[in-house]
């Protein structure tokens, strides 16, 4: 009996001294490899293709044009329609291709969070669809469907006042860490999704799944915001590379 | 401070100056005292003008903007007015149609007992914006660049061809009566 337990103890102390790095090996502050590529879907008037980990989201943008049905449209400015759809290949078992509550859901918090960016008020009684289509999850999808939306709209030569990054970030065996994987955000104490305009300062989307004391609330917001900015860079290599950019500008 | 004002390519969100110094022209925005970039694209500081541009690198948006041409397909015509879809905007196509109503008030006067008789189902037409503040885009095809440019026999369905400043069907031998364009059977659709 006594040996058993001194067993146990021996293979808690080894988690623990492994859970230095996480489960796939990176930092705590360290996002998963991220690329994206803007301009990919021809019929679209602006796409977008984003790798997160091992998150693959197609995004097509369409518009702005007649909002239908029409009965919808608002006098005043357009509207930001956001289409969010996970394949039914996308997780392991397979998933109804119908969409849930939850695909509704993130489509409106997607478009939430990317209003605030957008020139709304330059086209009135129209309409911008944004199109997600996650063909493999990993966990993070929203925040990496947001990424992904931003560069497409940019690619639509839709005006905005700033690209929008996002990033969650959580608490897993109470540490805070950047960038949960489906793992951790399963596993994990809790999750916090953050979108952020890097020139303005401004945050456009703020949640939390699970409860945190403020202190480490705060921290996970701070972690977040620094894991946008590194998504920024991302998103900006991805129109570089489009568009020929040359050198940006520092402000 | 000189260094700053060179053209440069630049990111929306991208603080380009203060509005002490330029104001915002195309391109660009002002926000909190400060002028940003609302495009991707090269900024050009314009200080003759005082003012500082960003020339889009991105797509140019096609919209539906007063003064412009449009091609459209005629819907449903009633007496005084008729519903079109406008499938191409000064020169560019369109990726889904937007929805406008010439009004008879916008045809000359020798159509202005029926609307009927400018137009008819499935014709396309060439028209002008001259109102987009409504809910629906109004059109006008006042004038002799605008009008019918296709249109199609109401008994069989076939082209109709221009033949001495009257429309005749090839097929049936029926003539009918439009209110034709200059460019009648002349138009690039694709």
């Amino acid at each position: 009996m006594s040996k058993a337990k001194k067993t146990t103890k021996k293979k808690r102390t080894t988690k623990k001294s492994k859970a230095k790095t996480r489960y796939d090996g990176r930092k705590a502050n360290e996002l998963r490899p991220t690329t994206i590529e803007s301009g990919v879907l021809p019929n679209a008037d602006g796409s977008a293709y984003i790798e997160m980990g091992r998150n693959k989201i197609l995004v097509g943008v369409f518009g702005p044009r007649e909002m239908h049905p029409r009965r919808f449209a608002k006098p005043n400015e357009a509207t930001l329609r956001c289409r969010y759809h996970m394949s039914p290949f996308s997780v392991d078992p397979r998933r109804s291709p119908a969409p849930s509550r939850r695909d509704v859901e993130i489509g409106m918090v997607m478009s939430w969070a990317i209003q605030p960016a957008v020139f709304l008020e330059k086209y009135p009684r129209s309409v911008i669809d944004v199109y997600c289509e996650v063909l493999e999850a990993d966990g993070g999808t929203r925040t990496a469907c947001i990424n992904a939306a931003t560069v497409a709209l940019v690619d639509a030569g839709i005006p905005m006042r700033d690209l929008v990054s996002s990033c969650a970030a959580g608490v897993m065996d109470g540490k805070v860490v950047l960038d949960l994987g489906d793992y951790e955000d399963k596993e994990g104490e809790a999750d916090v999704p953050v979108a952020y305009m890097p020139k303005l300062g401004k945050i456009t989307l703020l949640q939390m799944d699970g409860v945190l004391p403020v202190k480490t609330f705060t921290e996970c917001v701070d972690l977040a915001i620094e894991g946008c900015l590194q998504v920024n860079e991302i998103q900006r290599e991805a129109l570089k590379k489009k568009y020929g950019i040359s050198e940006e500008a520092e402000e | 401070m000189a260094k700053k004002m060179e053209d440069k390519d630049v990111f929306p969100g991208e603080k380009l100056a203060v509005i002490e110094v330029l104001q915002e022209g195309p391109g660009a925005y002002q926000l909190d005292g400060n002028v940003r970039s609302a495009e991707l694209g090269r900024a050009k500081y314009d200080l003759k003008d005082r003012r500082v541009k960003v020339a889009k690198k991105t797509r140019d948006l096609v919209l539906p903007l007063e003064g412009l041409d449009v091609m459209a397909e005629v819907g449903s015509v009633m007496r005084r007015d008729a519903r079109v879809d406008i499938f191409r905007i000064d020169g560019k196509a369109v990726t889904k149609p937007w929805t406008g109503e010439v009004h008879v008030s916008s045809v000359e006067r020798e159509f202005s007992r029926d609307m009927a008789m400018a137009m008819k189902n499935s014709d396309i037409i060439k028209a002008r914006i001259i109102n987009t503040k409504n809910r629906m885009i109004l059109l006008s095809v006042r004038g002799p660049e605008y009008g019918v440019v296709y249109g199609h026999c109401s008994r069989c369905g076939t082209l109709l061809e221009l033949q001495r400043g009257r429309l005749n069907c090839s097929k049936c031998d029926r003539g009918e009566r439009r209110k034709i364009a200059s460019s009648y059977g002349k138009e690039e659709l694709a």
